[in-house]
């Protein structure tokens, strides 16, 4: 493991999991390649924390799963958005963008004397 | 959405065990680590490497699986209870809609249970109130009643003031101890105006020992009954009927004397339960002759952690230390020692019990009855379910949802029945408030609803989980096939077996029944050896400034009322006793001259005109005269069991007896007294009663004054009411008496109504239990009979004649009723035992009665019979073959 990639805040995965099947009905193992890519290496995400992530997900109904096959005819479990799920990641996109802004934005100033 | 909701619902319905649920997550992670495997192959790393990358990618993975597993149990465990009460809630608007198609049926079906459950919700109403509450008093396990053991080793009831003053003060057992005396009626005023009201004198500490509530004021104390201030207590009823509610300092003159009212006792705290004023009642240690007089009730409360064997042999030895040193003592060979509740209410709970028993019989009758209708009908809807079962509703489905349908009336009678039995507990509290001790705490509350409900689902399985069953066993090919040829009979049997069950139960009930209406006739037609019809009674009291407590003011009334009373046309003899039949009972040592044994026996006082105002008749020498006075030497009439126990074989008249424990007094011993005349044996104490030896004293030649007695006055019309006329007579000789004026009719009635009550509601059991059974009969035949339509149809066709075929019909209930009857015998036959204490001059197998029970049993049923036989006989052959 990279020992420079960043730790994963609290409460990212859920919103970045939701990002990742605004595309389409992904299984779990796609899901934690797609965002391998993205990071490109910079953020590393343990699998057990992502599937832990798509279960609670799937119990607070903002995800459902079925069962489906995969390119190379493997069952495997497929996660889909729900209504409610993209409300969410609306909402929470909003949110994290607005604060990345705020605190980009004070990390940004340089300290004057007085 | 609505796609993505038609997904889900799709995918609950599929509902997975929790090892599936295991193998799912198992197998979602497996794909994930392989897929990693391949992965990573593809990238070059050799297999062993590539499964430790992933493994170390992974994380924990056994943690995982656990978390994700038990996550996906829970889950699947709430969408299925959550599907559970949804298909409930389906199913009961599906039998709300199957009720609505059969309202005469279900009308019977809720109606009934509503019934069985209102009539066992009152009892268990009564039960509780009666028997199972605790006493309404402070720490009640620990109050006991008193009673005496006389000489002969019997239990009595009361007990003696002096003997308790022993017991009080010598015991090592109680907290403390108490007495009661009997209650009797007397005149009050208050603000309100005069009223007759009933006292009862207490010890000091009575309500203190008892534990009672008071709602003003206090009890009766120690310095009470040594001030002379003339101190009571009242109860709540009077307070407030005739005081206004006012609150204390309050006086009221009782017996023309001023009281100071000190308390009031809260409601449902009186004891004796009549009561309603009491005062207190200071002993004063006399012995002697004064150990027999026992006309107290005794309470004592024990000392903590004291049994009530140990209480009873602490003043057992008190006893017998009296006994050794007074040998006149008859009450003093011990004390037997009781719990107060058993003592209040341990007759009653007897046949509450009973009439409970009879209550859930009934109840059970009831439910056998729709169970059985139930059975029928489900088979009739045999083609309804086989249906359900083609288009893949799974057995224990289709049972739940009868169940649910049959639970659904019991809970809709269940509701009516709760209903009903508030109105129908207040009518039997109403109707037996004589009968039943503690009436006033009887009331449906939490614990009776509590029972109701259970009563109610076990009534909805009982009637439901039958022909649920019976339904759910239903195959599928087999059905279709059978019901189109219209022979689906596998419900039948059940619903015979239920009938010949209600028949069985119904036999029990009625026998039941039967054998306390036979004892109550046995009852009735017991010789009393007393006149009851056309008998005026009045309870007078003398006292005031007029009479000063003197024997001669009051010896001038009671002649001149006897006088004025015996001058009227309407009146054919007046008398005058101490204790008149129907009521209490005294006892007396009795010696006979020349013989050196005490005897017991009966000793009333009486006056002339008494023995024929009640019809008792004179069987040898004379009845007593106005003249058996002070200045004639003493005179006695015996009856004659005393002149058979005491000179068998010989005439008593000139035999001379005394009365020792009732006349002597400070050390004179008691007079000698001359049998004049013989009379016939009373039950005094009822037609239960037996008749024992008893001597009668003329109330004029007494060592002692007659303050109180009971005017005894025979009509010579028996329907004629003299009630007015006496009391007119009694106010023109003293205008501040006020006496109770009742009939000696009265007193029978309430002497028997205990009995009256019980065998009343049996036979309203029993004749609920047979009309129950008689429908069960008919409903069973009429189904059957709608069942072989065909089948008759073609015996119709084939020349059998109407005869024929309601005979065949006929047989069926026969053979049922048969069955029924024979079973239901050898049950009651068994079951009588239980009525043993309340059957009268009757065996408990009486031939007679169980006869009877049967042949009644037997018509009805057969009438109920013969409704469906006589519709077998109207089949039209063409009509009905053409109908299938």
């Amino acid at each position: 493991m990279d020992s420079n990639s960043l730790p994963l805040l609290k409460g990212t995965l859920d919103l970045l999991i939701l990002k990742t099947l605004s595309w389409g009905a992904r299984h779990g193992f796609a899901i934690a390649r797609w965002l391998e890519e993205r990071a490109d290496g910079e953020m590393e995400i343990e699998d057990s924390a992502l599937y832990q992530a798509l279960h609670r997900l799937e119990e607070r109904e903002f995800v459902t799963a079925e069962w489906g096959l995969t390119e190379n005819n493997r069952k495997a479990r497929y996660y889909r958005l729900t209504t409610a799920g993209r409300g969410r990641l609306r909402a929470d996109a909003d949110v994290w963008k607005r604060y990345a802004k705020v605190v980009g934005r004070i990390l940004a100033t340089t300290p004057r004397t007085a | 959405m609505s796609s993505f909701d038609g997904f889900r619902r799709l995918f609950r319905l599929v509902s997975r065990t929790p090892r599936e649920i295991a193998r799912d997550v198992d197998e979602e992670l497996d794909t994930h680590v392989e897929l990693r495997v391949s992965q990573f192959r593809s990238n070059g790393l050799s297999d062993a490497d590539a499964r430790t990358e992933a493994a170390r990618r992974f994380g924990d993975m056994n943690q995982t699986r656990g978390v994700l597993t038990l996550r996906a149990q829970r889950r699947a465990k709430r969408v299925r209870l959550n599907e559970l009460f949804d298909s409930i809630v389906y199913d009961a608007f599906f039998a709300v809609r199957q009720l609505r198609r059969a309202p005469s049926a279900s009308l019977f079906a809720v109606t009934s249970l509503a019934l069985g459950i209102a009539l066992a919700t009152s009892f268990f109403a009564v039960i509780d109130g009666v028997m199972l509450r605790p006493l309404p008093f402070r720490d009640p396990g620990r109050l006991v009643a008193l009673q005496s053991v006389d000489s002969a080793r019997n239990s009595v009831v009361v007990v003696s003031a002096d003997n308790w003053y022993d017991w009080k003060n010598s015991n090592k057992t109680f907290s403390d101890m108490a007495l009661y005396g009997i209650s009797s009626r007397a005149p009050i005023m208050g603000d309100e105006g005069a009223v007759r009201a009933s006292t009862v004198q207490v010890t000091p500490g009575f309500f203190d020992v008892v534990g009672m509530t008071m709602l003003r004021g206090r009890g009766l104390e120690a310095e009470d009954a040594t001030t002379t201030a003339n101190v009571a207590v009242i109860s709540e009823g009077l307070w407030r009927r005739q005081l206004g509610s006012h609150e204390l300092p309050l006086t009221l003159r009782f017996y023309g004397v001023k009281f100071q009212i000190v308390g009031v006792l809260a409601r449902g705290q009186e004891l004796p339960a009549d009561a309603e004023l009491w005062t207190v009642y200071s002993h004063h240690q006399v012995g002697g002759a004064m150990r027999n007089n026992i006309n107290w009730f005794g309470v004592g409360r024990l000392a903590p952690g004291v049994t009530i064997e140990q209480a009873t042999a602490d003043l057992t030895r008190i006893a017998l230390g009296i006994h050794a040193t007074e040998k006149a003592a008859l009450y003093s060979y011990g004390v037997s020692v009781l719990p107060l509740r058993e003592v209040l209410v341990g007759k009653t709970s007897r046949y509450l019990v009973l009439l409970m028993g009879a209550v859930l019989f009934v109840l059970l009758i009831a439910c056998a009855n729709l169970a059985s209708i139930n059975v029928a009908r489900g088979t009739s809807r045999a083609r309804e379910m086989a249906v359900r079962a083609a288009i893949g509703a799974g057995r224990g489905r289709l049972i739940r949802q009868l169940l649910v349908e049959h639970m659904f009336v019991a809970i809709l009678g269940g509701i009516i029945g709760t209903a009903l039995a508030f109105a129908l507990t207040r009518m039997l509290v109403a109707w037996a408030s004589e009968e039943l001790p503690r009436a006033g705490e009887i009331s449906i509350d939490g614990g009776v609803l509590l029972f109701t409900l259970v009563t109610t689902i076990l009534v909805g399985l009982l009637t439901g989980l039958l022909p649920s069953l019976q339904a759910g066993r239903a195959s599928l090919v087999a059905t279709m096939t059978a019901v189109s040829r219209g022979a689906v009979g596998g419900g039948a049997r059940t619903g015979r077996a239920l009938v010949i069950m209600e028949i069985a139960s119904a036999v029990v009930l009625v026998a039941g029944a039967g054998l306390l209406i036979q004892s109550f006739r046995t009852l009735l037609a017991q010789p009393l050896g007393y006149e009851t019809r056309g008998i005026l009674t009045a309870e007078i009291a003398l006292s005031g400034a007029k009479y000063g407590g003197r024997a001669a003011p009051m010896g001038v009334f009671w002649q001149t009322l006897l006088r004025q009373l015996r001058a009227s046309p309407q009146v054919a003899d007046a008398g005058l006793a101490n204790w008149i039949p129907l009521g209490i009972d005294p006892r007396s040592f009795i010696m006979v001259e020349g013989r050196n044994e005490r005897m017991g026996g009966g000793y009333r006082v009486v006056s002339d005109g008494y023995f024929n105002a009640l019809r008792i008749p004179v069987l040898q020498g004379r009845a007593f005269t106005n003249d058996d006075n002070l200045s004639q030497p003493r005179v006695g009439v015996v009856n004659q069991a005393m002149a058979k126990a005491f000179w068998p074989g010989e005439s008593p008249i000139g035999k001379r007896l005394s009365a020792g424990s009732m006349e002597a007094f400070s050390g004179k011993p008691a007079d000698w007294i001359t049998v004049v005349g013989e009379v016939g044996d009373v039950r005094h104490s009822g037609p239960e009663g037996e008749t024992e030896p008893e001597l009668y004293v003329a109330y004029q030649q007494l060592p002692f004054r007659m303050s109180a007695l009971t005017l005894v006055v025979r009509a010579k019309n028996a329907d004629l009411d003299l009630a007015p006329f006496v009391r007119q007579q009694l106010k023109e000789l003293d205008p501040l008496l006020a006496a109770d004026v009742g009939s000696l009719a009265q007193k029978f009635d309430s002497a028997t109504a205990e009995r009256r009550f019980i065998m009343s509601l049996l036979l309203l059991f029993g004749v609920l239990a047979l009309a129950l059974a008689a429908i069960g009969v008919y409903s069973v035949l009429a189904f059957q009979v709608a069942q072989r339509t065909r089948e008759l149809a073609v015996r119709t066709a084939l020349g059998a004649d109407r005869a024929q075929l309601l005979r065949l019909v006929l047989q069926s209930g026969a053979q049922l009723i048969a069955f029924g009857v024979v079973i239901g015998i050898v049950g009651a036959l068994v079951l009588s035992r239980v009525m043993t204490s309340l059957v009268f001059g009757v065996s408990t197998h009486d031939p007679f009665v169980f006869g009877t029970a049967a042949a009644v049993i037997a018509l009805v049923g057969l009438a109920a019979a013969f409704i469906p036989a006589l519709r077998a006989t109207r089949i039209e052959p063409m009509m009905a073959l053409q109908s299938e």
